[in-house]
């Protein structure tokens, strides 16, 4: 068996038929089930997505110290280098400290991506294949097929107000990550950047793709950004809104002070 | 998502820091960031790439029209072809005409270009009749060439699946707006048009009066067919894209709900289902997406789970399964005393309830989903992948000719 036909087997087949089943519970809206799946799902992989949280908010609050080792010894860069792993052990922070959840929990979203895709199944052709993912569960063929209409949308083709609405919360989500101001001129380039070409592209991949697919992202955004703003406030976010912010209620300040009464 | 873009970025600039300790510390970085950024990137460019396989193009799978003067389908390039039916030497080729080019970014989409085709080319009187995916019916003169089109419902967003059928100068079309539409032809001016709970991938069935058809809305219609009224309609549990077929009295229709349903043609009342209410072994697994097909009073059922059920037709009683090598998409053929039948494989099978005999007659090795045609004993066969039209014989599996498709 190859590792294609064992990720159908093993991970998209059980997603698919899941998010079917959902549908059918769920007055046969598809746009409730991808909802209701997203919400698990992130349920499921809060725990890492926590650790992940910490570990970056812990590497953003060591930048500040160095910057400083940076200027202190200038153009010794074994003395830099020996400063920085010992800071590095101290914080008790390790490098890949963001890897291995970011590792573990890309496939399930790549999957989840997929079965929404998958169950859509816009065509004939997409049709004809989503038959060879189904269970023999009564439940899911009476389920099938999917109802695609949710609010004003059809599931099945893009929407462009969605598609915005998918680059706007990736934006809030990715500004509000940003809690320290990045030094290095260099970083912070690549950092903006970053933090504009990514919401871009999920825009235009939302006009080509089924909304239902940008409905999925936006679930997952807001639940990000309502995750991340109990983590460490509204962060970077702030800074872009100031005023609007200062009527707001200053959830990082009291974070902060939690922690350092901690 | 961006949580893990920013801890991807952050990662990185650990990486770099790390490995300071070499003066050509800059290259190294570089190289090391951009396998930190890999880790994230190729599963995300991988797992899109994957829309590939989750959202397929829409191609079409047009079956084969022979008549005497020539076979004619639509290929997966979007051409009405034409081979000759003795020798199946391409007679001529004409681009479908494509009314709306709405390709998406990426090409990760469903739209195309070309027109797909999904049903059977229809004749009537020298013009061929093509019902496109995009909504538009397309008439085109056997012997000039000359082509005519008209968008089914210009307001009305659309795809059409199923075959256009003719009867007695009308032409009736299905369209994925859930709508039954009449035609007068050649004009192809709307004469009535039906509208069922949701969209319609059916090819419809004329008898007598009475135009058949099913619908995602899980119903089986019974319209009347001068005015497209309703006289009935049967409720199943699943939505039906298997064309029904008549037996006398009795109407047979295939629902996604793995059952069969035979309905007395008049009132549209339940006479049998099979499997019944009882615990049957050899029950259907998966969707019955081909049309049956009805010989001596057995109904032979294509289902995707790659079992041929066959059926009293009397009672729905199961008489025997036929287990063949894959799921099964396109509609069989009835010749002389066998059912001739493809499976997604591209294998060719012959069955004979009687005898309970299985033959594998011939093995093409590339996906069928077209409806088979038969005439004269010769079987026609449009394969998808590497996709060629196949005459053979049906008894000994022999191929008369054999004509790549659009190399």
């Amino acid at each position: 068996m190859d590792i294609g036909a064992l990720w159908d087997l093993i991970i998209l087949q059980p997603i698919t038929n899941v998010l079917i089943s959902l549908s059918h519970y769920l007055w046969g809206s598809f746009g409730l089930a991808i909802i209701v799946l997203t919400l698990v799902v992130n349920g499921l992989l809060y725990p890492l997505t926590l650790k992940q949280m910490r570990a970056t908010k812990a590497s953003q609050d060591l930048q500040p110290k160095l910057e400083a080792l940076k200027k202190k010894h200038g153009q010794d860069a074994q003395a830099l280098a020996q400063e920085q792993m010992k800071l590095y052990s101290e914080s008790g922070l390790s490098p890949a400290g963001c890897l291995l959840p970011m590792l573990i929990q890309t496939p399930i979203w790549i999957a989840l991506y997929q079965a929404i895709i998958r169950v859509m199944a816009v065509n004939p052709e997409s049709f004809v294949n989503l038959s060879e993912f189904l269970y023999s569960w009564d439940i899911v063929y009476k389920a099938l097929p999917l109802n695609n209409n949710f609010l004003w949308l059809n599931l099945a083709v893009p929407d462009i107000l969605l598609a915005i609405l998918v680059g706007l919360s990736m934006w809030i989500q990715q500004k509000m990550t940003t809690t320290q101001e990045i030094v290095d001129p260099q970083q912070r380039a690549q950092s903006q950047t970053m933090q504009v070409m990514m919401p871009l592209m999920f825009v235009f991949l939302s006009m080509s793709f089924p909304s239902g697919l940008a409905l999925y992202w936006i679930t997952s955004n807001t639940i990000r950004i309502a995750m991340q703003y109990f983590f460490s406030g509204w962060g970077g976010l702030s800074k872009s809104f100031k005023g609007l912010f200062n009527m707001l209620p200053a959830r990082k300040s009291q974070t902060s002070k939690s922690r350092k009464n901690k | 998502m961006h949580d893990v873009i920013h801890g991807m970025k952050v990662a990185t600039i650990q990486c770099q820091k790390n490995i300071n300790k070499e003066m050509h510390m800059k290259i190294r970085n570089k190289l090391i960031s951009l396998s930190c950024l890999g880790v994230f990137f190729i599963p995300l460019i991988l797992g899109l790439a994957g829309c590939s396989n989750s959202t397929v193009q829409s191609m079409g799978w047009s079956g084969v029209m022979p008549d005497s003067e020539g076979v004619y389908l639509a290929s997966l390039k979007g051409n009405l072809i034409a081979l000759n039916g003795a020798n199946g030497t391409q007679l001529w080729e004409i681009p479908i005409e494509s009314t709306n080019n709405s390709g998406n970014f990426l090409g990760c989409s469903t739209a195309t270009a070309s027109v797909a085709i999904y049903g059977t080319p229809a004749i009537d009187e020298d013009i061929i009749y093509l019902a496109g995916y995009n909504g538009v019916i397309y008439a085109y003169d056997k012997n000039t060439r000359l082509s005519k089109s008209k968008i089914l419902d210009e307001n009305d967003q659309q795809s059409i699946v199923g075959s256009p059928v003719i009867h007695q100068g009308i032409l009736y079309v299905t369209s994925t707006n859930g709508k039954v539409y009449a035609l007068e032809t050649p004009s192809l001016d709307k004469l009535w048009e039906f509208t069922s709970g949701d969209k319609i991938w059916t090819t419809p069935v004329v008898q007598g009066q009475t135009i058949f058809v099913g619908s995602f809305d899980k119903k089986l219609y019974a319209l009347d067919i001068t005015t497209g009224e309703e006289k009935w309609s049967f409720a199943t549990k699943g939505a039906i894209v298997a064309s029904p077929i008549i037996d006398g009295n009795t109407v047979i229709v295939a629902s996604f709900d793995r059952h069969i349903y035979a309905l007395d043609i008049e009132k549209g009342n339940l006479l049998w289902t099979y499997p019944g209410s009882e615990t049957v072994p050899n029950t259907p697994q998966k969707w019955f997406w081909a049309s049956p097909v009805i010989y001596d009073n057995h109904i032979y059922a294509p289902n995707m789970d790659g079992n041929v059920y066959v059926i009293d037709i009397q009672d729905g009683s199961l008489i025997t399964t036929f287990e063949l090598d894959s799921g099964i998409s396109s509609s069989p053929v009835v010749v002389k005393d066998k059912i001739i039948i493809a499976t997604e494989k591209g294998t060719i099978y012959s069955l004979q309830a009687e005898t309970n005999l299985r033959t594998e007659i011939k093995s093409l090795n590339s996906k069928v989903r077209s409806a088979l045609a038969v005439m004269s004993d010769t079987v026609y066969i449009h394969t998808l992948e590497n996709e060629a039209v196949y005459a053979l014989n049906p008894e000994t599996g022999v191929v008369y000719w054999y004509t790549p498709i659009d190399e």
